[in-house]
């Protein structure tokens, strides 16, 4: 493996490693909103 | 599963209603914080055993079970907690590509691989995981708009996801056409996209 592989894969290992948590976030940003809106809907009339 | 596993956590909702959503939610997504906590800490291929695969998985959702039981005094709603959190791992085999247990397998239908397919499945999660939690909605706040917005912005949430990995996938194929051969090397290929793992990427390349 030439070492331009090499930095291609670390690079792209952190690439995968900041999607990974951008991917979890935006679904948890979301869970909230949904949590927001359940606490909404069922407040006491 | 991406959006999938809010929507179990919503049906969920529906049909216990002394459960608040936000156990519920972080149950269902336990998993990958997991993920994302221990992988700083371990190697790349064994991040998925810890946070998905057995028996890590178990100990985590009994841990869990644990917690509930000793702020609910509720053994079943314990159960129905353990059962969401464990439910994270057999919704991925459907769309993902994970291991079993630990020095297991890595197995899975990968769903995930054809982006309007998992666009299709999770779909169909999210508007059953809803129904059951429109249901579950008092009759006079069923009709206002805001009981359509979980399922609204989870199709959104599922519909950029698939976007993106439609966009990934083709930029492979192009890469993979430009490099000369119809068959990428796996790691080529494992190295064009943050959004496919080396498993994912030897699936791919031996298609």
């Amino acid at each position: 493996m030439g070492p331009d592989l090499g930095a291609a894969r670390r690079r792209a290992s952190i690439d995968r490693m900041i999607v990974a948590i951008l991917h979890v976030i935006a679904l948890s940003a979301a869970a909230i909103g949904i949590v927001v809106v359940d606490a909404w809907l069922r407040r006491p009339p | 599963m991406y959006t999938g596993h809010v929507a179990i956590a919503l049906a969920t909702r529906g049909v216990r209603r002394d459960l608040p959503l936000w156990v519920l939610v972080l149950a269902t997504q336990a998993c990958d914080w997991v993920e994302l906590i221990v992988r700083p800490f371990t190697w790349r291929t064994d991040t998925e055993v810890y946070s998905h695969a057995y028996p890590f998985v178990i100990v985590a959702a009994l841990v869990v079970a644990a917690a509930v039981w000793w702020w609910k005094r509720s053994v079943s709603a314990a159960a129905i907690v353990t059962m969401v959190y464990l439910s994270h791992p057999l919704l991925d085999y459907v769309t993902g590509y994970k291991p079993l247990w630990l020095g297991g397998p890595s197995m899975g239908l990968g769903v995930i691989r054809r982006p309007a397919a998992d666009f299709v499945v999770q779909g169909l999660v999210c508007l059953l995981g809803c129904a059951i939690y429109w249901r579950s909605l008092p009759a006079t706040r069923r009709r206002h708009v805001s009981a359509a917005a979980p399922l609204l912005l989870l199709l959104a949430l599922q519909g950029i996801s698939d976007l993106r990995l439609e966009s990934n996938k083709r930029r492979r194929e192009r890469r993979s056409r430009s490099l000369g051969g119809d068959r990428a090397s796996p790691t080529v290929v494992a190295i064009a996209s943050p959004w496919v793992t080396p498993n994912h990427a030897a699936a791919h390349a031996m298609r």
